[in-house]
């Protein structure tokens, strides 16, 4: 079972105040070092290849540029995880302003156009039935109010223990309770027609 | 919640996540699950739910992670640009040089404010000179008709 502690490392402390003093070597250890992981809470935020993708991108951007800000009141990982929730808000934004004036707010993106679509890169070593469940999860994710989400993601990716997703989404042990229930009751009832 | 046994929906969940701190109440619902049918296909059904979620990590070879370390470093690069751009137009030299040009404007908007109110008083004063030509050589034609008769 998956349980990354809420502590802050060493090594972290190390980069942080590396990229502090103006280092670049720390910038790219830094994003080497959490990619994969702040790809994969943006995934469980947007549930889409692609927008995870930019999702994560701008997460890692706002790490680095704020990480002045960090003064270690909390775990570096929930500093991360907050910078990558409010960048999933302010993609949605953007995709609404987008959506009633037209294209010429995307301006970010305009020089990062990928040579490849996400869906043909994805390392998949996986028989039929997991591909199967995956798709199921993937579509009863979506279906999730945002909240659910969030403490269905935190539970089971991150695996943190209810105490910590209530630290990390600000909520009482009682409501992440409640929320997690809900959505593991509906994600249970997707999953329903697949055997293990 | 099992009606017949009185174990709830958040209880398995609990049990399926190790959440019951308390050891005793976890080995209640463990045994409780061997001889329910209802609970244990439940708990199936949640470890399901828990390790198809464990396992969906997304990931990419080590190229495709570079590139979307690259584009990460791109738009660092793109995003602390303009600022250095701010700061190098936006500096006292710049500042000085638009309060010249400002304060030269409103002199030069001043003056010629002032040129066409003399302009204006120019034109009026030519006007009564004028009125006052027109009244003379009234004046001086109603006197010759006069005279004649």
């Amino acid at each position: 079972m998956k349980h990354r502690e809420e502590t802050i490392h060493r090594e972290d402390l190390e980069i942080i105040a590396d990229i502090k003093a103006g280092k670049q070597i720390a910038v790219d250890e830094l994003i080497r070092k959490y990619q994969k992981r702040i790809y994969n809470t943006a995934y469980g935020l947007t549930v889409d290849y692609d927008e995870a993708w930019d999702v994560s991108q701008e997460a890692l951007v706002k790490v680095i540029r704020y990480i002045g800000t960090f003064r270690g009141d909390s775990s570096f990982w929930t500093f991360m995880y907050r910078i990558t929730m409010n960048a999933f808000y302010d993609y949605k934004r953007r995709q609404k302003v987008r959506a009633k004036v037209g294209n010429f707010t995307d301006y970010e993106n305009d020089d990062d156009k990928r040579a490849f679509e996400i869906t043909d890169v994805i390392d998949i070593e996986m028989d039929y039935e997991q591909k199967e469940l995956k798709e199921k999860l993937k579509a009863a994710l979506g279906a999730l109010t945002e909240v659910q989400r969030q403490v269905f993601v935190l539970k089971n990716t991150e695996g943190l223990k209810i105490r910590e997703v209530a630290v990390v989404l600000g909520m009482s042990d009682g409501t992440v309770k409640s929320h997690l229930n809900r959505a593991m009751e509906k994600i249970k009832k997707t999953l329903g027609g697949v055997q293990p | 919640m099992n009606e017949k046994c009185g174990i709830t929906d958040e209880t398995l969940v609990d049990y399926v996540y190790d959440e019951i701190e308390d050891a005793a109440k976890r080995k209640e619902v463990e045994e409780h699950i061997k001889t329910c049918a209802e609970c244990g296909a439940g708990v199936k059904e949640l470890e399901l739910v828990k390790k198809t979620a464990e396992n969906a990590d997304v990931d990419f070879s080590d190229d495709i992670w570079d590139v979307h370390r690259q584009g990460v470093l791109r738009k660092l690069a793109k995003k602390e640009k303009p600022m250095r751009n701010f700061r190098e137009v936006f500096n006292v030299k710049t500042f000085a040089l638009a309060a010249i040009i400002l304060l030269m404007s409103g002199v030069g908007l001043q003056l010629y404010r002032s040129f066409q109110a003399t302009q204006e008083q120019q034109v009026i004063a030519d006007k009564a000179d004028l009125l006052q030509n027109i009244d003379i050589i009234e004046r001086l034609d109603f006197y010759e008709e006069i005279s004649n008769i």
